[in-house]
């Protein structure tokens, strides 16, 4: 177990912004959730699932949303409601502790992103515990059922959902597992958001290599880190980014064309990138709900999900975060190979190309360089 | 060539007088033609809409690297531009200018990296004053950016308290003669439209 320094933490939200693939949260509102929680004298601690005893139990905590922005007359209803004093988040957390009759001695991160792996670490400096160094994903995924554990055959029920407003769900058991995204979307939708808790794991269950995706804190840590450092001596920080994360350049170019829709509560949408230097006279186009998940260079597919694509502005760096793209914006796309837990059968039946509609095999990034 | 003074007082005393009545009219002429150069100047700004973005933790690197470059000069607001050159922006292409504010007065050491309010506005006044001074704009309305400010977290110990800002500028004529309002802006990220595109 460790204490997390101010410049851990911010190495950690600008490397989820590099592994959540255009989505996972908020990235300013990640970072500033950080301060305020440093501001406030809280601490952050990080621990190995290897640190677990095997009958310990940790949890992951997170955010669910909905882009649709409210009626007015929804506003105006929501308004009159009472607020909580806790975080969604840490409620739903302490729900589920509470329903299971176990404490929790850590959180665990829904994704990796900006967004909701702070939402977590909050949460667990909030309650007073650590974070586990590990999360359910290695990466941002768009829906709750991409989720490692269910790829290891083991169940994220029971959870518990919590709102700002202090409404409380426990969902007991599932008919599949699609239906916990359909049941807290739902709730989301009606609430402006809602703070979810689930994957009560055992330390048994935690340390077995498959089940989460463990190290990945830490692999973000060194991604961010990686950055900064590049920054702070004047080096390429996106090919340090690419070192650290054992990533590739799969496209540059310029943004030509791009368009996005508000989908059921998630973002939908495509960009166009035509290609400069080595890649003139060549079309990118990546695909995304949320988070990026399929490519195509000139028509053919190129990187899809799991495995991960990013686009970074050229001339700073930064992660591009759905859809915050501009016409002409010069932009590197970048992949990761995704954690192992995905390139299985079941991994792919959950997290492939073809779940999303997308009808192609997987191949890995790695065999298409 | 000057008569005595009747109520007696000394020719010192009116020379004197003379002499601050003389002051206080070139004064007032001075002050009437810094005026009316004031006008002038003004007269001569381009009214722009300014959209900016206080705190933005990934500026141009290039700009970093000035900013590391210059860190021993007392310059306490770094500047490059732009994406558009010299021109004014048109509404077609609005210029985008990169400014990196040196912040001395203020202690972030209150803060873990937040830009309180005060501390925003600071460096607001700060870009209208350069905007006018060296783009020779006149800001007629300013949109801030409504996602959190911060500090930038690197290069802090070194190179002095930095926030960088992200500004986009649009020439308010051009919006007026009806090509694109120049008081409505947004993002996909924060508008209410269901629907985007390019």
């Amino acid at each position: 177990m460790r204490t997390l320094t101010k410049q851990n933490l911010e190495d950690i939200v600008v490397g989820c912004s590099f592994l959540g693939t255009g989505g996972g949260g908020s990235f300013s509102r990640g970072m500033k959730r950080i301060y305020d929680d440093l501001d406030a004298g809280l601490v952050f601690k990080l621990m190995s699932p290897q640190e677990m005893k095997d009958d310990e139990y940790a949890a992951a905590t997170y955010g669910v949303g909905s882009t649709a922005p409210p009626t007015e007359e929804a506003r105006q209803r929501y308004a009159k409601l009472p607020r909580i004093k806790e975080k969604s988040t840490a409620a739903a957390f302490r729900l589920l502790q509470k329903h299971m009759n176990k404490t929790f001695v850590a959180t665990i991160a829904g994704e990796i992103g900006p967004g909701n792996t702070t939402a977590a670490m909050s949460a667990a400096a909030h309650i007073g515990i650590a974070q586990l160094d590990a999360d359910t994903v290695g990466r941002a995924a768009p829906e709750i059922d991409q989720n490692a554990a269910l790829a290891a055959g083991l169940q994220i029920t029971p959870a518990a959902g919590a709102t700002e407003y202090g409404d409380e769900l426990i969902l007991a058991k599932i008919a599949a597992t699609s239906r916990e995204e359909d049941f807290f979307r739902a709730a989301a939708m009606v609430s402006m958001g809602i703070g979810v808790a689930d994957t009560p794991i055992a330390g048994r269950d935690a340390k077995r290599a498959g089940v989460l995706v463990q190290g990945s804190i830490s692999h973000a840590e060194e991604v961010g880190k990686a950055f900064r450092m590049a920054v702070e001596t004047h080096r390429d920080p996106i090919q340090a980014v690419l070192d650290a994360g054992h990533g590739y350049r799969l496209f540059e170019g310029k943004i030509t064309d791009f368009k996005w829709k508000d989908q059921g509560g998630y973002l939908v949408g495509d960009v166009e990138i035509s290609g400069s230097g080595k890649f003139q006279g060549s079309i990118f186009k990546i695909a995304y709900k949320n988070e990026n998940l399929v490519s195509w260079r000139d028509g053919k597919f190129s990187v899809t999900c799991p495995d991960l694509i990013t686009m970074v502005i050229k001339d700073s760096g930064k992660a591009i975060a759905n859809p915050d793209f501009e016409k002409g914006q010069e932009t590197i796309v970048i992949g990761f190979p995704s954690a192992p837990n995905w390139r299985t059968p079941l991994g792919l039946e959950l997290f492939g190309p073809r779940r999303f509609g997308f009808d192609t095999p997987f191949v890995p990034i790695e065999q298409m360089q | 060539m000057f008569g005595r003074p009747r109520d007696g007082t000394s020719g010192g005393a009116t020379r004197r007088r003379d002499f601050i009545r003389l002051a206080s009219a070139n004064l007032a002429w001075s002050g009437l033609s810094l005026r009316v150069d004031a006008l002038k100047f003004r007269s001569t700004l381009k009214p722009v809409t300014l959209y900016a973005q206080i705190g933005n933790l990934f500026p141009p690197l290039e700009l970093v690297r000035r900013i590391c470059n210059a860190r021993h000069t007392n310059a306490h607001l770094l500047l490059m531009s732009d994406s558009s050159g010299p021109e004014l922006p048109g509404a077609r292409s609005p210029q985008m200018i990169h400014v990196g504010v040196r912040m001395t007065e203020l202690d972030p050491r209150e803060h873990q990296g937040n830009l309180q309010r005060s501390a925003q506005e600071a460096v607001a006044r700060r870009i209208g004053i350069v905007l006018e001074e060296r783009f020779r704009y006149h800001v007629v309305k300013t949109t801030v950016d409504l996602s959190p400010a911060f500090w930038y977290p690197y290069l802090g110990t070194t190179a002095g308290n930095l926030v960088f800002c992200r500004l986009v500028v649009k020439d308010c004529l051009v919006a007026e003669a009806g090509q694109e309002p120049c008081d409505e802006w947004s993002s996909p990220r924060m508008s209410t439209g269901m629907v985007g595109s390019n």
